[in-house]
């Protein structure tokens, strides 16, 4: 049974964040909360750990802190009290409201926040693979740029580039932070092809003198044809591409979404990125034991919530976390077994630093942690896949033989007959020795 | 060197070329890829820009800024193995050994006023085929599938007598430090020869590309034009048809005009499907006053001399040429011999050329080839002779190439000559009118046998000691081991009776 450690920091705040709530800061002392949220949180999971739903040998274990307000810990959820009979927790943009009269109530609605986003933390959504950088290419692809222009667009597309900056750059911003240099690991790029096909057997023959088009859904697989340009960059090729394609056909379909609407193709855009990207749903309100959690709907520029984005900052850490040590852990039973394989100086620098990201002493602030479970498993996976590590694999037996079986074969087999030779004449002689010891006598 | 943070758009200028250029920092780019040699005594000068040397060129102007000498050789790396992949050619053999920075040649093509290195390299030997058309063609924004494009057949261009396909990017500022715009060129030039398909004079557009302009152009084209130069000969010597088009003059030559239409729907038998040309007499071509000449002397595979003739048409008015070659590194040229001497034309007396400067950079073995650039002055009707010598390396029998005897391709010099205001006579029609002030010609590739080694030898090797040791050990082993045993003739049985040793010593002592 492995753990993985995910700290929870919580901070009883004193700044805007409470005044903005129309809270005050909690009136209870740190240690003290501190305290008494173990002891909740142990009485309602018993030491304190949590499965992971897709490795089952694996288990999370909470580490839990109250902060004094004093304390200046970047990054963690601020608690601050509302008056008010309802037991309930609401989760703000980084505060967390709680209500409740006396203090063992303050921690048992927090033990429960802590138990169900622990539990969402484990539980990790479906992603894109994982890769060390993005890209997000959206495309727009027209079959027959004169009917295009027949209908009054432009042979250049503005509003896709556009929505990419306005709205997919901030939300990508939010899911994987800027970097110390100031690059950014998701790069965007737009284009525009013409003279794109649909796939073989999307369109039958009726379907191409009809007026308009009805595509029945178990064809619309095959609608991304052979030819399409969506190759990733020749440049970067180690970089995973996500494509966001428009397509418009020759034949005038009925278009959902208005070409020329920059906030709707925006918005349609953010909600496949968010699932490709994993990104947890974390609205409404849920009912955990006696405790009611509020989470706020998303209605922020970002197309994602604080909260969402803490749980898929967790979730993403833990997950890749994992990974990491999975994949170190193979590469070394691989050097193990087989013992010709070379692992140069490199492999092992990335090796141990791998090993660093994921075993130090984990931050509280839950993006750096998953920045640096994300930078651990793009380590381990280069050196797991290291080009030069297969590069004496192949040294076939054969070619000793050819080399070595012409030089000493014609040798061993001189040596040998004669060795059986003398071995016959010896063991000869040690019979026939008696014989002239008697004749002397 | 890329920003991640920008978001990048591209409609008409082909993403998959445009992330290469962006993500390593090129700021232009010549790619040529030529097989053939434009014979300038047959067909006189090439339009301006066009003429390429035979093989796979490229030539990148990379940015330096913020990128040291071994961070710009990682990038270069990573530039031909993206363009290699691009356009399926074998770039990615252009490593720091063949690859030169010419100090002289191409200063003109630089256009930014950015600091930038230029890095040109070679590949003489390269053969270009459909796989490197096709995705050429898909870099179009209509790709292949309408406009001239489409009618580029592929049986038919490399059956030409010259093809070269382009690509060319270049870049102009509109002013220092303000934001600059790079330039996509995308040529085909080829040397279609009619007298190969029927035996008359005349071809036309069909029979020329074997396949019909059925296509409509491509929408997205400013303008698709075809032009066709109308040849000098008297009005009654040909027919052009069809005979309705525009007439304009470029460069002193006339040039028929013809649009090609986008909605070729709308007009069925559209002027241009019927595009042919009648000829009835041959035409000459116009000459060149100024002809190269390059070539190896000197017997042996051990060293020899290479040479460039020079040689000065005109009557009135020296011509400054500046000759650029890039040796390999196992072609050792020596600095101190080269000899540049010049002959009026029909003369045998040499007298001594002037030679206004020379730069040279000596190859490092397996290193870094040798640049050699020359500028010198021709005098009028003068043949002028440039000569270095050079000794061969040899090399390591894993570094020959899969057919060894044929030797290896010492690529093409080339020589840039500067008109100073005076232009060539009857240099034909340029489409693009602004003409440069350089013409550059290039010269002809020669090939270097070098010593091969024996590539038997290695099974040699191994045969002959395994004989030796089987026949010579096995007999001398058994010959030391075997025991001389002495014997006598029995008389009653008349049989050999060996001997004992003890019975020997026994008779002896009686």
């Amino acid at each position: 049974m492995v753990t993985v450690t995910v700290p929870f920091a919580y901070r009883i705040g004193s700044d805007a964040q409470c005044l903005l709530a129309g809270a005050q800061p909690l009136k209870v002392a740190a240690p003290a909360l501190q305290s008494d949220l173990i002891a909740e949180f142990e009485r309602i999971l018993p030491d304190a750990h949590v499965p992971l739903v897709r490795y089952p040998d694996w288990t999370l274990r909470i580490e839990l802190n109250v902060h004094a307000e004093d304390n200046a810990v970047e990054n963690v959820p601020i608690l601050c009290h509302a008056e008010g009979k309802e037991r309930r927790v609401v989760f703000g943009k980084n505060a967390i409201l709680i209500s409740g009269s006396a203090s063992l109530e303050h921690a048992t609605r927090l033990a429960h926040a802590t138990v169900y986003l622990a539990q969402l933390a484990a539980d990790a959504q479906e992603s894109v693979p994982f890769s060390r950088e993005y890209e997000i290419l959206a495309s727009l692809f027209i079959e027959d740029p004169a009917t295009v222009r027949s209908l009054g667009y432009q042979s250049t597309w503005s509003v896709g580039p556009s929505a990419l900056d306005k709205y997919v750059r901030p939300f990508v911003d939010a899911l994987f932070p800027t970097r110390a240099n100031g690059s950014s690991s998701v790069h965007l790029a737009s284009q525009v092809r013409y003279f794109v096909q649909p796939g073989e057997g999307v369109l039958t023959e009726t379907d191409r003198n009809a007026t308009e088009l009805r595509l029945p859904r178990d064809r619309l697989p095959h609608l991304v044809g052979s030819d399409w340009p969506v190759a990733p960059s020749a440049a970067a090729p180690h970089r995973s591409v996500v494509h966001l394609v428009t397509f418009v056909p020759a034949t005038p379909m009925e278009v959902i979404v208005p070409l020329g609407e920059e906030r709707k193709l925006a918005e349609t855009w953010i909600t496949h990125l968010r699932d490709a990207f994993g990104v947890r749903r974390v609205r409404g309100s849920v009912q955990v034991d006696t405790t009611a959690l509020h989470f706020p709907d998303s209605g922020t520029a970002t197309g994602i919530s604080s909260t969402e984005r803490a749980v898929f900052h967790l979730s993403s850490a833990v997950t890749h976390t994992v990974e990491t040590i999975q994949t170190l852990q193979a590469l070394v039973r691989l050097v193990d077994q087989q013992t010709n394989l070379p692992v140069s100086p490199t492999i092992a620098r990335e090796v141990q630093s791998a090993l660093r990201g994921v075993t130090s002493r984990p931050t509280t602030a839950w993006s750096d942690m998953h920045e640096r479970a994300r930078a651990a498993r793009a380590q381990a996976e280069a050196a797991f896949f290291d080009p030069d590590m297969v590069g004496l694999m192949y040294f076939p037996d054969e070619h000793k033989y050819a080399v070595y079986m012409p030089l000493f074969v014609p040798v061993l087999v001189t040596v040998l007959s004669v060795v059986v030779r003398e071995l016959r004449v010896w063991q000869k002689e040690r019979k026939a020795c008696i014989e002239p010891v008697q004749r002397a006598a | 060197m890329e920003q991640s943070r920008i978001t990048k758009k591209y409609d008409l200028f082909p993403r998959t070329l445009g992330q290469v250029l962006n993500r390593f920092g090129v700021e232009a780019l010549d790619l040529t890829m030529t097989q053939g040699r434009w014979m300038h005594d047959a067909w006189g000068w090439p339009v301006d820009g066009y003429a390429a040397p035979p093989g796979f060129d490229v030539r990148a102007w990379l940015r330096t800024e913020r990128r040291n000498a071994t961070t710009l050789d990682k990038d270069w790396v990573g530039l031909t193995n993206a363009l290699s992949g691009l356009f399926c050619g074998s770039l990615n053999f252009l490593d720091g050994t063949n690859i030169a920075s010419p100090a002289l040649a191409y200063k003109d093509r630089q256009g930014s006023s950015l600091l930038d290195v230029l890095r040109h390299g070679r590949l003489a030997r390269e053969a270009v085929c459909t796989e490197n058309l096709t995705p050429w063609g898909k870099l179009l924004p209509c790709s292949t599938k309408a406009g001239l494009a489409a009618a580029l057949n592929g049986y038919r261009l490399f059956d030409a007598d010259y093809h070269s396909i382009q690509t060319l990017v270049s870049i102009t500022c509109a002013s220092k430090d303000s934001a600059c715009t790079q330039q996509l060129t995308q040529r085909v030039v080829a040397v279609f020869n009619p007298l190969r398909q029927s035996n008359k004079p005349e071809w036309s557009f069909t029979s020329l590309m074997d396949r019909p302009l059925n296509r409509p152009a491509c929408a997205l084209a400013a303008s698709s034009t075809l032009h066709v130069t109308i040849p000098d000969l008297p009005a009654g010597a040909f027919q052009l048809h069809p005979a309705d088009h525009a007439a304009v003059m470029i460069n002193n030559k006339q040039v028929a005009t013809y649009v090609y239409l986008r909605h070729h729907s709308l007009d069925p038998a559209s002027a241009t499907q019927s595009l042919r040309c009648v000829r009835l007499v041959f035409d000459h071509p116009p000459t060149t006053d100024f002809s190269v000449s390059r070539y190896l002397t000197d017997a042996g595979q051990e060293r020899g001399i290479l040479a460039v003739d020079l040689t000065n048409h005109r009557q009135v008015g020296d011509r400054t040429a500046q000759y650029t070659d890039v040796l390999p590194w196992f072609v050792r040229a020596y600095l101190h011999t080269v000899a540049y001497t010049c002959y009026p034309q029909g003369h045998a007396t040499p007298a001594d050329g002037l030679v206004e400067g020379v730069w040279f950079q000596h190859g490092i073995d397996r290193q870094r080839p040798t640049v050699m650039e020359v500028q010198v002055t021709v005098p009028a009707s003068h043949l002028c002779t440039l000569r270095v010598e050079y000794e061969l390396a040899n090399l390591q029998y894993a570094e020959f190439r899969p057919d060894a005897e044929r030797g290896f391709e010492v690529g093409s010099g080339l020589v840039t000559l500067f008109l100073n205001g005076t232009r060539p006579a009857r240099l034909p029609t340029a489409i693009d009118p602004k003409a440069s002030d350089v013409v550059r010609i290039h010269a002809d590739a020669v090939q270097v046998q070098l010593p091969v080694p024996d590539f038997s030898m290695p099974y040699n090797v191994i045969t002959f000691t395994c004989t030796v040791l089987a026949f010579y050990f096995g007999t001398m082993f058994s010959l030391t081991l075997s025991r001389a045993v002495s014997y006598r003739i029995d008389e009653t049985t008349k049989k050999p009776v060996v001997v004992k040793i003890d019975e020997l010593v026994w008779h002896k002592d009686e």
